[in-house]
């Protein structure tokens, strides 16, 4: 991801977290623009252009917390995304406060790319954040237009 | 049903009707009936003109006085004077007789009321014999003794014969009362015939061939008396007293009316033998049939008191029948009522859970926030000494600036990140308590002893720092899910090893014993105990009653509480403050289980 053309969308409806996850992120040596959407019907919208959004040129990974305001929730967003085969290439990494086993299984089937929970504790928060940012930063992305093949 | 019930009705009882007629006009009566009869006795009078062997005023004399008591004495007496004075008597002979004559039958009607207290029907074997010996036998002794003698006083009789004449006279007057007597006696107690029908039928049939009989019988001389027994059988078993007693009477009129015509089996040799051979024909056939019919009134009676038993016993099952049914079915409304009752528990619980669940996830966001920008602060703040560390602000300005950094805001962020960490704890702890009553489990046979070692080991650096002994008694095999219930005996085994006396060597047992359907173990220590107070509380969350002993979040015993009953056991504590404490718990035992999976308890 060393291609700043690359966007990072964080879907979350708590900005007190999108802060945080943007503030590790940035330390951790990411500079990718940055876009949050707090709620499933918006991300959707984002992720398939539709409404008042331009279906993008840029290469996407989305950020996806689960529980989230609005009637669509994390899994549904994840299940659309991923079932849509222009979309389906897309990394989605579900970043999420919930750590059952069940809800993390659920993720993996529906196609979520990395489970990370986000800890309560700040320190091991920061880590988690800044050791995905790293990850994130040497990571090779699929181009956008892979999805026509 | 039960004609020996406590006071059997005396005969005048059961001829009310015929007491109530005036006094007088019931003499009278009795006098008439008692001369016609005599009359008609003394036909066959031979001895001496007074004596004869058929004598049946005797019997009437013995039924008046049963029937209407005491009072009908006086018509005995004037019927037997009158019949006496009418044989050219001298009328002090006829008084003597007369008075032996009412004083026999008195004796007899009074022992048999009083004393036997007949039933006139003679339904029963009983009264039958009682009216053979008292009424007949009895009673006419003392008239024959009477009679004779007076005739023997009188001159009438040579005193030489007395005896010859008295049993003459004893045989006709017994003879009078075993004929005469039941006739009266069962159709004055039952006058209505009740057979209806093919009974009437035969009962038309019964009395029609046995006249036809007789008539051929005692004019024949052929010894053939003893064909008319069927018909005395006949009665006796297909109809009873009253009409036994009617055949009787039939056969004793036929054999009579035979003999006064010369005819008939009985009219052979001399006069006195032929009349004794027809007494005592009649005798015994008479006793014979009445004790026959009696017996099978009784048997008859029997069989009915045993019917009407079976029916009321049958009756009883029925209703206790009926009872039980509806018990079972009360009992069936019950336990489906528990059914549901338990499942709308289940349900309940369940949401409980899924709410606890949600609602710890959703109070984990704000605390992210929470914790994440107060290190953030503390961040800043670091950062914003450096900047005042290398700045140029004058001293006292940056002294002040220092500390309020120091101690206002770091005194602030340590109490938000405290309360913000023990928030954190709590709902961790809300959450494992959450998944205890979501984990699937997995069902097989523990071995409790191999469990129970492996969390010794676990525990093995804080009992060793305690210096607790631990003694591990008899422990039989479960049925249940081995990491749920391995956390059960942990929970158990640190709390007593966290919550020992200081001061005192602790000692812990772990013991258990099997059951029927259960095995029930114990964690016995001798620590610091709980206050009755405390005990009532024990089992709930984020109760903690020694803070000062060991940290937690009072969370462990709720874990096990939910553990246990999942798996349909029960736990219970027995504690004593400074004295020690004992867990006790139930668990499914190992017999004859299958291993399985379920994923929640309904």
């Amino acid at each position: 991801m060393a291609e700043d053309s690359v966007t990072i969308l964080i879907v979350d409806d708590d900005a007190g977290h999108v802060e945080l996850v943007r503030r590790h992120l940035r330390r951790a040596g990411i500079t990718n623009h940055v876009e949050s959407i707090r709620d499933g019907e918006g991300a959707l919208e984002y992720v398939f252009g539709r409404g008042h959004h331009e279906r993008r040129a840029n290469r996407l990974l989305v950020l996806l917390d689960l529980n989230i305001a609005g009637s669509i929730d994390g899994f549904e967003v994840l299940r659309q995304v991923k079932s849509e085969r222009s979309t389906r290439h897309i990394p989605v990494i579900v970043l999420t406060t919930a750590d059952d086993p069940r809800d993390i299984d659920r993720c993996y089937h529906l196609g979520c790319n990395a489970y990370v929970t986000k800890p309560v504790d700040p320190a091991a928060f920061s880590e988690s954040i800044e050791r995905l940012g790293m990850i994130l930063s040497v990571a090779s992305l699929p181009s956008a237009t892979e999805s026509q093949l | 049903m039960h004609a020996d019930a406590d006071v059997s009705p005396t005969a005048r009882q059961q001829v009310l009707s015929s007491a109530r007629a005036h006094p007088l006009l019931l003499n009278a009566c009795v006098a008439v009936l008692y001369f016609g009869s005599a009359k008609l006795g003394l036909l066959l009078a031979s001895t001496t003109k007074q004596v004869t062997p058929v004598w049946p005023p005797t019997g009437i004399a013995i039924v008046a006085l049963l029937v209407f008591g005491p009072r009908s004495a006086l018509g005995v007496f004037a019927g037997a004077f009158c019949v006496n004075l009418s044989m050219d008597e001298p009328w002090y002979t006829a008084l003597g007789i007369a008075t032996g004559n009412t004083l026999g039958p008195f004796a007899g009607a009074l022992f048999l009321s009083r004393v036997s207290h007949l039933d006139v029907t003679l339904a029963r074997v009983r009264d039958v014999l009682a009216l053979v010996t008292f009424g007949s036998i009895g009673s006419m002794t003392i008239t024959a003794t009477n009679g004779v003698a007076s005739l023997a006083a009188s001159g009438i009789v040579d005193w030489h014969d007395y005896f010859s004449v008295w049993w003459v006279w004893w045989v006709g007057d017994a003879m009078g009362v075993l004929v005469v007597a039941p006739f009266l006696l069962t159709w004055a107690a039952k006058p209505a015939l009740e057979w209806r029908g093919p009974r009437l039928l035969e009962w038309l049939a019964l009395f029609g061939s046995l006249a036809l009989t007789s008539r051929f019988l005692f004019w024949s001389p052929m010894p053939l008396t003893y064909a008319v027994f069927p018909f005395a059988v006949w009665a006796a078993l297909r109809f009873g007293p009253r009409e036994t007693a009617s055949a009787m009477l039939m056969i004793a009129t036929g054999a009579v009316w035979g003999l006064i015509h010369e005819k008939g089996p009985f009219s052979h040799g001399p006069e006195d033998r032929q009349l004794v051979f027809l007494v005592l024909f009649l005798g015994v056939m008479a006793i014979t049939a009445l004790v026959l019919s009696a017996a099978t009134a009784e048997r008859e009676r029997a069989e009915a008191a045993l019917k009407h038993a079976h029916a009321a016993l049958e009756g009883r099952v029925q209703e206790r029948t009926a009872e039980l049914a509806s018990t079972n079915g009360a009992l069936k409304r019950i336990n489906s009522e528990l059914g549901r009752r338990s499942q709308e528990l289940a349900a309940k619980n369940e949401e409980i859970e899924s709410f606890v669940y949600v609602v710890s996830h959703d109070l984990r966001a704000p605390l992210v926030n929470l914790r994440g920008f107060s290190e953030e602060l503390r961040t800043s703040c670091g950062m914003l000494e450096q900047k005042l560390s290398d700045s140029d602000l004058p001293e006292p300005l940056a002294k002040d600036v220092s500390r309020i950094i120091h101690e206002d805001i770091d005194g602030s962020l340590h109490y938000v990140t405290a309360s913000s960490s023990k928030l954190q704890r709590l709902i961790d702890s809300l959450l494992t308590l959450s998944r205890t009553g979501r984990d699937d489990y997995e069902l097989e046979r523990l071995p409790v002893p191999n469990l129970v070692r492996s969390t010794l080991d676990v525990l093995r650096g804080s009992i060793e720092q305690s210096g607790a002994r631990i003694e591990i008694g008899e422990l039989p095999d479960a049925h249940g899910d081995l990491t749920a219930i391995g956390q059960v005996f942990t929970n158990l085994i640190s709390n007593a090893v966290k919550y020992l006396q200081p001061g005192r060597p602790g000692l812990i047992e772990i013991a258990g014993e099997e059951q029927d359907e259960l095995c029930h173990f114990w964690v016995r220590d001798n620590g610091a105990g709980l206050h009755p107070n405390a005990l009532r509380r024990i089992f709930q969350v984020f109760q903690r009653f020694h803070p000062d002993l060991a940290s937690g979040e009072g969370m462990g015993l709720a874990i096990v509480k939910r553990v246990v009953e999942r798996h349909g056991g029960q736990v219970w504590v027995d504690s004593e403050a400074g004295i020690g404490t004992t867990f006790h718990v139930t668990l499914p035992n190992a017999r004859g289980r299958r291993t399985g999976s379920w994923r929640k308890i309904a």
